[in-house]
């Protein structure tokens, strides 16, 4: 478990694909590592978030409350990101996230995250584009969903 | 009694020591007759039995030592006792031993006086500081935010300082000199009548001019004194906001702002000496200008034959005693315009109106009545000192049991309820009542019991959390101090003597019933019932942990604490969470810690040893060299100074991230840089002394998981495991004694407790590790019965001033829990919590409910928010916008 790898991991994570290496070893080194246990919650809907997680190994369940229960909406795996949302503005966890297995994550710390695309616009442009990326996604989503119920 | 301040200072003087003032007149013109003998006596000695004169036989003898009462106006003189017959040799001996004893008597005097004087002025200065601080506390609200409190202090402690000197002299010592004065110049008038006037008439220039002359320098002394004050009101600005100056780079800016004012300050000194030195001049000249009227008007007067020689010598020699006394008449006269400007200086500062009356805070040692009835507002409009409306005819009546929200953002008018009740803001229309009581006329000593009030920025004084949290209760002596700490007669006289309070500061203070405990116990349990309330029990245990257990006063703890760490470790591996913790084992690298901490595996004395701080001249050094640590030491070092350099550049602006990581200090990273090209491709051995030590030091600070730099082998772990041995044998003693070691069987003292329990850490990156280590301690120090122990500990943190070493949202718990803690009939909570996240203060607020509604003990509640959800956990929402009650619901 080094820098080296861990700024390798997070180079291949779809938010930092694009941003110079030497600023994710930056990032990397104000990040730590951080282990869960099979169940064990990476964060929990409704909590206020501070730190958004990276998967190194391992898979996590997304879990949402609804109307008619709690719904797995996505599994997590290897350079998967999560939490993103919540340190991106304030406001809750919209969404909490199970280990399955045993989790190896990158804790990316709130402030060094706001810092670092503060300081890189070039890595807010990147999370800006994943973003995009997932609201198109959803809306598609969104309009299958629809097309179906009609 | 009037609440205004006498301005004029004699008066101020005369009406609290006219008696002492009185005697000391006595005591003084009593010292005169020896004083003048005594100056006789040398004479008598010198003519007449030392020269011979009225000896001239060897049998001669003369009457020494009679006692006379001469006629100053004229000739002739009652004489009591006409004197001894001695011989000579007797007389000198009787003579010498007359001035002996005039010397005695003198000095006597002299010491009488000056002390007596001297206690009079600290007796006066006592009451004067007294009566300042005193009305410091009863000022109006609005008055804190205008004075800068140090420029309060600077009033206090030094500029009323050089009145106290003065006050002992006030009557004393010009009623003397004038008396010495008067004598001199009625001798001369006598002697001459012309030589006379002209003395008179050049005294009079002098007493005239003079005076006027200093006025100038007075303005400047004043001037001296103002800016002075200002600028200690400066430099505490300067030093309270310094983060903020610093954060801001705007350093620089506060130099020429100090530089510019040390100029004024400057150029108003220099302008005084230069005066002070040309009125001294003038002032010289004058007084020798007298003696040269005598030598030349009085010579011509000689010569020509219609001035007796006799006479003008005797004039001369009595003018000597005359500028004497002249001159410290003016001094005094300086002094005099000194000190009263100076007073009024202070007066003006603290003769606020108007001020709250001293039968407002009078010391109730009993239960305080419960407030009678609900806060009613009838047309209430505030405005703040700009004279913008804050709040418009308010119409509100509030139960004292209800339990209410007062919803609006900052300025909506919200808050101003709250200060409006506990009288922060007076209104500027309208009435409020409690009840049928006017809440203008109910005393503090009522409200300042019955009503709670938190704000978002509590105030604690400097001192422990356990004292922040007492200080709600200390509302008059309840117990007198024991016998052995308690005030003496000479205290109490003393107190009394200078118009001080009576009141015991080494009573107990501590209101228990209003606590709602009866003894030290109940306290306690009622400390860690607030504390659960506002949520911050946690917080102070971590603190309790987090405390070396040689600061523990008791000390019969060890046992206890070893026994918790045994069951510690049986309950850690029982429930399957042994990965959580890192056990210290003398004989394995501790992963955990840095090179250092397993370097010296055990704990200082000191607060925590670090790396950077070790001194370049270290034995230290040394141990390193033994088995070559130190080559591999410095390479390791080396490497990660390297890649740090590397990331961050030479000038880094992520300092916080380097900060953080807490191996090379960012300021110095230049240093590094430069160090590691001095060092590129030369081998250890050729390496400066200084460069080694540089790199050295970021090895001992490193840690593996934390920096993950993949620089710690195998080999490195070994060797530091080894180098541990040595640490601890070659150790000199001085620096032994500074150091515990780890020991399995033994409480290490200087250790926190935390680690002395777990005997090892918790492995970091093990999500949820620290929360289940942390129950697991808590559950077993609950078994152990050590849980009010660790938090006692916890609350013996020395909290800093203004509660500085705590953070804000700590502090906003901790001013909620203060307030608690005495019970208040009606909860005022001013934004007091806005620094909490929302789920502590929902949290917070739903105990608080639920405490409210216990039978018996229902108090009434004013929560002022902003945040909708938090509001509408209350019984009723008060809406305010824009100055003005928008809506008034009760929540189903």
């Amino acid at each position: 478990m080094s820098l080296e790898e861990d700024a390798l991991l997070l180079s291949k994570v779809e938010l930092f694909a694009n941003v110079n290496p030497r600023r994710l070893k930056l990032l990397a080194l104000a990040s730590s590592r951080m282990l869960f246990a099979p169940g064990q919650d990476l964060c929990v809907e409704g909590d206020e978030g501070y730190e958004a997680f990276i998967v190194i190994s391992g898979e996590a369940d997304v879990k949402i409350k609804t109307p008619s229960g709690v719904a797995t909406v996505a599994r997590l795996k290897r350079n998967d990101i999560v939490g993103e949302m919540a340190i991106l503005r304030d406001m809750p966890r919209n969404a909490t996230v199970t280990a399955v297995s045993d989790v190896t994550t990158l804790r990316i710390g709130k402030q060094d995250f706001l810092n670092l695309m503060k300081e890189f616009p070039e890595v807010t442009v990147e999370v800006m584009r994943s973003l995009a990326e997932r609201l198109a996604r959803t809306t598609s989503e969104l309009a299958n969903a629809r097309a179906a119920k009609a | 009694m009037s609440d205004r301040m006498e301005r004029n200072l004699f008066r101020y003087i005369w009406s609290h020591s006219k008696r002492q003032q009185i005697w000391i007149l006595f005591v003084v013109a009593l010292s005169m007759p020896t004083y003048f003998l005594a100056f006789d006596i040398p004479k008598l000695i010198v003519n007449g039995p030392i020269q011979g004169k009225g000896f001239e036989t060897p049998d001669a003898t003369q009457k020494v030592l009679p006692i006379e009462i001469g006629n100053p106006f004229g000739e002739g003189s009652l004489t009591i006792f006409s004197g001894f017959e001695l011989d000579r040799m007797n007389a000198l001996i009787a003579l010498s031993m007359a001035f002996l004893g005039y010397v005695i008597i003198n000095g006597m005097f002299k010491l009488y006086i000056n002390t007596y004087k001297g206690r009079l002025g600290e007796r006066m200065l006592r009451r004067l500081r007294y009566q300042l601080v005193d009305r410091v506390l009863r000022f109006p609200f609005p008055q804190y935010r205008r004075v800068r409190s140090s420029e309060i202090a600077t009033m206090i402690k030094d500029e009323v300082d050089p009145l106290g000197g003065f006050i002992g002299e006030a009557f004393a010592t010009p009623a003397f000199l004038i008396g010495q004065a008067l004598s001199a110049l009625i001798f001369i008038m006598l002697q001459s009548w012309i030589l006379g006037m002209v003395t008179l008439a050049i005294l009079v220039v002098q007493t005239g001019l003079i005076p006027k002359l200093r006025g100038r320098l007075r303005k400047l002394a004043l001037q001296r004194q103002l800016t002075a004050r200002d600028l200690s009101g400066r430099v505490s600005e300067i030093v309270d906001g310094a983060t903020d100056i610093r954060l801001n780079d705007s350093s620089n800016y506060e130099r020429s702002d100090i530089a510019d004012r040390l100029a004024r300050i400057f150029f108003i000194r220099f302008d005084f000496y230069q005066w002070k030195f040309m009125v001294k001049f003038i002032n010289n000249f004058l007084a020798q200008f007298t003696p040269f009227v005598f030598y030349l008007g009085g010579g011509i007067l000689a010569i020509r034959g219609s001035l007796d020689i006799g006479q003008l010598v005797a004039v001369i020699a009595a003018y000597k005693d005359l500028p004497g006394p002249v001159k410290e008449l003016i001094d005094w006269d300086y002094q005099r315009l000194d000190v009263q400007v100076k007073y009024l200086q202070v007066v003006n500062a603290f003769d606020v109106t108007p001020l709250t009356p001293a039968i407002s805070q009078e010391v109730k040692p009993d239960r305080s009545p419960s407030l009678n009835g609900p806060f009613v507002f009838h047309q209430v409009s505030a405005t703040d000192e700009s004279g913008k409306a804050l709040l418009t005819g308010l119409d509100l009546t509030i139960g004292i049991d209800e339990r209410v929200a007062a919803l609006g953002a900052t300025g909506d008018g919200a808050e101003v309820v709250g200060d409006l009740i506990t009288r922060l803001v007076a209104p500027s229309a309208g009435t409020i009542n409690v009840g049928s009581t006017a809440l203008a006329s109910i005393p503090e000593w009522q409200t300042g019991r019955r009503i709670g009030y938190v704000g978002p920025e509590p105030f604690f004084a400097h001192g422990t959390a356990r004292d922040a949290l007492l200080s709600g209760l200390r509302h008059a002596p309840f117990k007198p101090a024991p016998e052995e700490l308690a005030m003496t007669p000479l205290i109490l006289r003393e107190a009394k003597a200078s118009g001080n309070p009576l009141l015991d500061r080494r009573a107990d203070w501590i209101d228990y019933e209003a606590a709602g405990a009866s003894n030290n116990q109940e306290l306690a349990e009622r400390i860690t019932e607030v504390l659960g309330l506002v949520s911050l029990e946690e917080d102070f245990y971590a603190f309790g942990l987090r405390t070396k257990l040689a600061d523990d006063t008791g000390g019969d703890g060890e046992e206890m604490f070893l026994n918790a760490r045994r069951i510690f470790l049986d309950r850690l591996t029982k429930d399957d969470n042994a990965a959580d913790v890192e056990p210290f084992d003398v004989t394995k690298f501790n992963s955990q810690m840095t090179i250092f901490q397993n370097l010296v595996f055990g704990a200082a004395s000191s607060p925590e040893y670090l790396p950077s701080e070790i001194p370049a001249d270290s034995p230290l050094w040394k141990f390193l060299a033994i088995d070559g640590l130190d080559r591999r030491l410095y390479e390791l070092g080396r490497e990660a100074s390297a890649v740090i350099v590397d990331l961050f550049g030479e000038v880094s602006d992520n300092m916080k991230i380097l900060e953080r990581l807490d191996l090379i200090d960012p300021t110095k990273l230049s240093d590094y840089s430069a160090a590691l090209g001095k060092t590129d491709g030369v081998d250890f051995a050729n390496v400066a002394e200084q460069d080694r030590q540089k790199f050295t030091r970021v090895a001992l600070s490193y840690n593996e998981p934390r920096h993950r730099l993949d620089l710690l082998t195998d080999d490195v772990r070994k060797a530091v495991v080894d180098a541990r041995m040595t640490f601890r044998t070659k150790l000199p003693p001085d620096m032994a004694a500074e150091f515990s070691f780890h020991d399995a069987d033994q409480i290490n003292p200087y250790a926190s407790l935390q680690d002395n329990i777990l005997f090892g850490r918790i492995v970091d990156g093990r999500a949820g590790a620290v929360d289940r280590i942390g129950a697991l301690l808590r559950e077993i120090l609950e078994e152990l019965d050590l849980s009010y122990a660790v938090l006692e500990r916890g609350l013996n943190y020395e909290i800093g001033s203004g509660g500085r070493r705590l953070s804000l949202s700590q502090r906003q718990q901790l001013g909620l829990a203060r307030v608690l803690l005495r019970r208040p009939e009606f909860l005022i909570v001013n934004r007091g919590l806005n620094a909490l996240d929302n789920r502590t203060v929902e949290k917070v607020i739903q105990s608080l409910l639920e405490v409210s509604d216990k039978n018996g003990e229902r108090f009434g509640m004013l929560w002022i928010t902003s945040q909708e959800s938090h509001a509408a956990m209350f019984d009723r929402v008060l809406k305010f916008s824009r100055g003005e009650l928008a809506s008034d619901e009760a929540v189903a």
